[in-house]
């Protein structure tokens, strides 16, 4: 287990725990000799539970009291609190025992959403406590939904924790389309709305890999829709990307038809393609507001123009692309065209050298804003010439190493000679006084 | 590993080990005291961002029992300062102990080593080799305590894994070649490993490159024809390392490349055949030399005359040929000098050439004269035809220079010795290359110069002669 729990002290940290516990019941009692009072009650009951080795129930007990623990107590004691909590439903032994205290442990923790990065913490605890798949699916799911509702505070952590993981994820835990599906967007959920690019990135992916997935499912599903809604409203929002490969999944295409989301799309679709004209055009009000705040229409208008760049030099390859083309493409003046791509190389979406007295820009490496038929195309051509340019070098190689083995074997043949025979005239000559010949 | 735990926010620390250090562990584990179940040392490394490097460890001896646990601190400071001499940038990281479980002990040694390093990792090698399999884990730690009683401590697992460094990583590949090899048959000219060898890595290279490029290339036109799903991901992947290769028209690629390739050949070809013919003449010289007879010091060859004029002659109709076969031109000027029968001339002041062992010449040659120019470059051209290699021509010009203004002032102590002016000159194997020859030939000149001036300065007689000998060492093979 990747979690493990070593005693320090002689007291059974279970019942240390629900003694401290057990205090906070006894606030606001007054105390009396003689009637047992909640706390003791309580403790009692703990340290029976935990003498039997019924951890489950122990969880239980414990579970009831989380929000006392965070309102009351101090950070660290809370967090030692809750930690030992995990701890025991590690203990429990029986597999589904294991789930339902996992269970009822975690939808105490996101009963309320105060302390919400602790809780969170102490979500990932317990999902690292737990030995099988499909416990850790539920714990995460829950994770999932509870770092959504709570964003602000919780967003970074969550994504920090899982970012990358979840293909991986669905492979360990073999798991089918549609709760891969439903994995997928509940993690996307989490992530949405995020100001730093690793982030949206992967938010960007999540809601890709959920609806590329061949889920017998509707793509008319609401979830479906806000999700693609979502991506969508994050690349129009973050100023840092400028890919976007949802365009032709069928969970997205059919937002088109969408009530408020169309508006939306067609935006994407015009910024996308690099369409300053069309973006202008359809900047109407639906769709700012279907994309939500932070969306403004020059945010947009540069945005298509970064791409309407992008789109321009990576149609051109390895070849160059004229200034006055750009600035049509564009749609600015002729002395801005050089600041746009100078921005461009500098977020390194673009490398290429400007040759401003011929107005050319030879590029030599650029980012494709969207990956499709014709990017591919173009690829299998290139990858085409690489193979037979490879093989060329090879045959080339070949034809040489013939030429120069018979020098080579002359040479060594020679050596060889020398060697075998120049032993015997060395010794021979330091004789002195001999004649020969 | 670790893939299952999900880090909290901010933690992402992660471990990397040197397999220098699971050797260590495993290897102390083997030697360890009889009635110890368990090795526990220090991990020694360096912390990069939240990258946790374990470079190196040394064991730290310990004795535990169910109730108490005994580390012998002393023994830990003293190695880590020694160790600190050697490294002084690695840092107590943490601790190790082999083992497949954690024991209760560990958290006493947990805190003992929090005192030694913020956030000490705890590596746990498995060296029961339990479900077959060697594994490594990294643990950090947290304290558990309810206000002042500290009730546990939580060891969480955090991601570890081995790395290679470059060096190690070359060194284990030349071990997997057999360069280490001390067979005969593997004892091949390790000073021809040049074109060929490199050819066919380079062939086996250019294999390899070929077969990746037509497995990415079929996956591509797999998707173009729509036969598989393309991952947008892979696709701008391929482009973007596409864009890296520099794009060349097909002739001017092939024209690029054969001119190298010649090049390269050229240079192999011109230096194997130098070899061959270093070869050919010292076995020519050698010829030569033994149908001269050996001089003994100061006399002068009566007998043998006509046998060591005839063996100049020989030698000198043999470097006229080896001159004309290599178009050198000095061994032409001197074979053709030797023709013209000077050689019989100088049977007074013969010389007495003797070819040591293969990788060492001396020449002695006593001057006289108008000759000794011409016995001079005869003799650097015996010796230069034994010199093979690279070697700065700089270097070997300076200390010609430096040798020639010595010996000119003389050597000290031997003012009025006049007869024999013996010049060693030892070549320093930097020294000893076709070039540098070639620039003492161009010196030597000046220098016998120089050197008669100073004898007919001296009291009269005869003029005496100087011994030059040549000690030209080769660097070994």
């Amino acid at each position: 287990m990747p979690l493990h729990l070593v005693e320090t002290s002689d007291e059974d940290s279970f019942v240390s725990v629900a003694q401290h516990v057990s205090e906070l019941l006894n606030e606001g009692q007054t105390r009396t000799a003689l009637a047992d009072t909640p706390a003791t009650v309580f403790l009692n009951d703990c340290q029976n539970l935990v003498q039997e080795q019924r951890y489950g129930d122990y969880v239980s007990r414990m579970a009831s009291q989380i929000d006392a623990v965070y309102s009351k107590m101090s950070e660290k004691e809370a967090e030692c609190c809750v930690s030992v909590m995990v701890h025991a439903v590690g203990r429990v032994t029986a597999a589904d025992q294991q789930q339902k205290a996992a269970t009822t442990l975690a939808e105490a923790l996101c009963k309320s959403d105060d302390h919400a990065e602790e809780r969170l913490t102490a979500l990932m605890s317990l999902y690292g406590i737990l030995a099988g798949g499909q416990q850790q699916l539920a714990v995460l799911l829950a994770a999932a939904r509870f770092a959504a509702r709570n964003a602000n505070k919780c967003r970074s952590a969550f994504s920090a924790a899982v970012r990358g993981k979840a293909p991986r994820l669905v492979s360990d835990w073999k798991l089918g389309p549609q709760e891969a599906r439903g994995l997928y967007l509940a993690l996307a959920a989490a992530l949405r709305g995020a100001p730093d690019r690793p982030t949206t990135r992967e938010h960007l992916s999540l809601v890709a890999q959920a609806l590329s997935l061949p889920a017998g499912g509707d793509p008319q599903a609401p979830e479906v829709a806000e999700a693609a809604a979502g991506a969508l409203a994050d690349y129009l929002r973050s100023p840092s990307i400028f890919t976007l490969d949802l365009l032709p999944l069928p969970g997205v295409a059919a937002l088109a038809s969408h009530p408020k989301y169309g508006p939306l799309l067609a935006l994407v679709k015009a910024v996308l393609a690099g369409d300053v004209a069309g973006t202008r055009s359809a900047s109407t009000p639906a769709a700012l507001e279907a994309a939500g705040a932070g969306v403004t229409p020059e945010s947009l208008l540069s945005k298509a123009r970064m791409t309407a760049l992008l789109a321009t030099c990576a149609a051109a390859g390895h070849g160059e692309v004229a200034l006055s083309q750009l600035r049509q493409a564009l749609e600015v003046e002729e002395d801005q065209v050089q600041s746009w791509i100078v921005r461009a190389i500098g977020a390194k979406l673009l490398e290429g050298r400007v040759d401003s007295v011929r107005g050319v820009l030879a590029v030599a490496r650029s980012t494709h804003p969207a990956f499709g038929k014709e990017q591919w195309g173009r690829l299998a051509a290139q990858m085409a010439a690489l193979k037979e340019t490879v093989a060329a070098a090879a045959a080339a190689m070949g034809g040489g190493l013939s030429r120069c083995a018979f020098r080579l074997w002359h040479a060594r043949f020679w050596e060889e000679q020398e060697r075998r025979v120049g032993g015997g005239y060395g010794t021979y000559a330091l004789q002195e006084g001999t004649r020969v010949g | 590993m670790a893939s299952t735990v999900l880090m909290p926010s901010g933690s992402n620390v992660s471990v990397k080990v040197h397999p220098v250090v699971l050797f260590a562990i495993c290897d102390a584990y083997t030697r360890r005291k009889e009635h110890q179940d368990r090795v526990i040392g220090t991990l020694l490394g360096v912390v990069v961002d939240n990258v946790i490097e374990v470079k190196n460890c040394y064991v730290v001896p310990h004795n535990e029992s169910s109730e108490q646990v005994m580390v012998d601190v002393v023994h830990h400071k003293t190695m880590f300062d020694l160790h600190q001499k050697v490294a002084p940038h690695e840092a107590i990281v943490g601790w190790f102990a082999t083992g497949s479980e954690l024991y209760n002990s560990d958290a006493l040694i947990q805190e003992f080593y929090s005192k030694e390093s913020t956030h000490p990792v705890h590596m746990v090698v498995d060296t029961t080799l339990k479900d077959d399999k060697f594994s490594v884990q990294a643990y950090t730690s947290r304290t558990l305590a309810l206000g002042e009683k500290a009730l546990a401590t939580e060891f969480v697992e955090i991601p570890c894994d081995t790395i290679y460094g470059d060096i190690e990583r070359v060194g284990t590949e030349l071990m997997l070649t057999g360069f280490n090899d001390p067979s005969p048959e593997a004892k091949k000219d390790t000073a021809n490993k040049s074109f060929s060898e490199e050819s066919e890595t380079l062939g086996a290279s250019m294999g390899r490159l070929a077969e990746l490029v037509a497995r990415a290339a079929e996956y591509v036109d797999s998707v173009v024809s729509g036969k598989v799903a393309g991952d947008p991901a892979i696709g701008r992947y391929l482009a973007d390392t596409l864009a890296l290769v520099p794009h060349l028209a097909r002739p001017d690629f092939e024209r690029l490349f054969n001119e190298s390739v010649q090049d390269a050949m050229t240079a192999t070809y011109l230096s194997d055949l130098l070899r061959a013919h270093v070869a050919l003449a010292e076995r020519l010289g050698t010829a030569a030399c033994l149908l001269q007879s050996a001089h003994a010091d100061g006399g002068r060859s009566n007998g043998s005359d006509s046998s060591t004029g005839s063996g100049l002659l020989t030698c000198g109709w043999r470097a006229g040929i080896l001159g004309l076969l290599r178009g050198h031109v000095f061994s032409l000027r001197v074979g053709c000098w030797a023709l013209g029968g000077i050689g019989r001339l100088l049977l007074p002041y013969c010389s007495r050439l003797t070819t040591g062992c293969p990788t060492s010449v001396s020449v002695e040659c006593r001057t006289a004269g108008t000759w000794r120019r011409v016995i001079a470059v005869l003799a650097v051209v015996r010796c230069r035809s034994l010199i093979v290699a690279e070697g700065s021509l700089q270097k070997g010009q300076e200390f010609c220079r430096g040798i020639v203004r010595q010996r000119v002032r003389g050597p000290e102590g031997n003012e009025g010795a006049g007869m024999q002016d013996v010049m060693v000159m030892n070549m320093p194997p930097a020294c000893a290359n076709a070039q540098c020859f070639r620039c003492m030939m161009s010196l030597l000149p000046l220098f016998f110069g120089q050197l008669c001036r100073g004898e007919k300065a001296k009291e009269g007689g005869e003029p005496s002669f100087s011994y030059v000998r040549l000690l030209g060492r080769l660097a070994a093979g």
